[in-house]
């Protein structure tokens, strides 16, 4: 193309010549407003489940642990003590994770936000609960994992930690390390890479 | 829904429908499920703002917003293909095959051109070739109309740079 041609021409031209699109028909829209639903209730559902499965798990361990060794007071305090730490985190969790999906441009007579916003309002949302995520994960993976060592070798191994202080450091730091490789990829696919993504378009926002 | 308001909100989003295919067709050139997925979201969108939509905007205006919304949305989310893939499916708008190759070949130049560009240049020189104004593009995408007329001034030489280049 002779860029002289001027691109608005070539543009025109090229709309000119486009056929007229179908029609969205009232069965079209009835189509595709339940599919999304469906797919955004999927979504959340998944993201939700799968942080609270393992705290369900973690939960459901202590419980069986507590009822099982009922009037062995260590390990009964054990379980209590690893709930008490662990009740907080759920708490912080489902409040963040609502937040994290409660849409600013949804609340009654609100008007649609411009591009700028819109990814400057996501990309806080997305930041804000990563940081929380982040938190969470340091003081949440030591602290499940100490109490699965503890339990675990109390019940199952003899001499428990005390008779086994290295065994149980070396299990408790495999443990942490395996979780925190499996906590980076994850944290890598859902928050880093998105999180730049955004930042590139607010970069290209606000350059002038 | 109500018949009444389906009714309004449908012949509404029709007769500014050919806005959501070129938004489609301009960020996703390449793959047509992806089309058809981002045309979904964005009708979905559409649909969900339809009552905040007081008629403060030209209706085209607030349903570019809403469409370069969800498209910019989509491809954070999206994690297919690398930029760099070949275009080589039919492009939006293409001319019928019997017209002349040179101006097919223009269309499909500029397409090319344009899908270089990073996503808020892609929607500024979208909504400078249908025709909004710099106000209208400012309140689309949040930018300044002085940083829009500046962009588009860059916008369009690199689109020529790039397009003598590929000639």
């Amino acid at each position: 193309m002779a860029p002289s041609n001027g691109i608005e021409n070539v543009w025109k031209e090229g709309k000119a010549r486009e056929a007229d699109p179908a029609p969205l028909t009232g069965k079209d829209l009835q189509a595709i407003v339940s599919s999304r639903v469906r797919k955004e209730f999927k979504t959340v559902s998944e993201f939700v489940w799968a942080a609270i499965v393992y705290q369900i798990i973690l939960y459901s361990f202590l419980t069986h642990t507590f009822i099982r060794h009922w009037g062995d007071v260590q390990i009964m305090l054990l379980c209590l003590a690893g709930g008490a730490c662990y009740i907080p985190l759920t708490v912080a969790l489902i409040r963040r994770t609502k937040a994290l999906y409660r849409r600013p441009s949804e609340a009654p007579g609100s008007p649609v936000p411009d591009v700028f916003r819109k990814v400057e309002g996501e990309y806080a949302r997305l930041a804000d609960f990563f940081q929380f995520k982040k938190r969470m994960d340091w003081i949440g993976v030591p602290v499940s994992c100490a109490i699965i060592v503890l339990v675990t070798f109390t019940l199952f191994v003899k001499g428990g930690i005390g008779g086994n202080p290295l065994g149980g450091l070396v299990v408790f730091a495999v443990w942490v390390g395996l979780s925190l490789i499996a906590i980076h990829a994850e944290n890598k696919k859902r928050f880093v890479s998105p999180l730049r993504q955004l930042e590139l378009v607010l970069d290209d926002l606000k350059r002038s | 829904m109500s018949a009444e308001w389906e009714t309004t909100f449908l012949a509404d989003v029709n007769q500014n429908i050919r806005i959501v295919h070129r938004v489609c067709h301009t960020y996703f050139p390449r793959d047509a499920m992806e089309r058809e997925e981002v045309f979904q979201d964005i009708m979905y969108q559409l649909w969900k703002s339809y009552p905040q939509f007081k008629g403060e905007s030209k209706f085209s205006t607030w349903m570019h917003k809403v469409a370069l919304n969800t498209a910019i949305t989509h491809i954070r989310r999206s994690t297919r293909e690398p930029r760099s893939a070949e275009l080589t499916e039919p492009i939006a708008h293409a001319p019928d095959m019997n017209e002349h190759m040179d101006r097919k070949e223009e269309i499909h130049q500029l397409y090319k051109a344009i899908d270089t560009l990073m996503g808020i240049d892609k929607a500024i020189i979208l909504l400078h070739l249908e025709d909004q104004d710099y106000e209208e593009i400012a309140a689309i995408t949040g930018l300044t109309k002085t940083n829009v007329s500046v962009r588009l001034v860059r916008i369009r030489r690199a689109l020529k740079e790039y397009i003598e280049r590929n000639q």
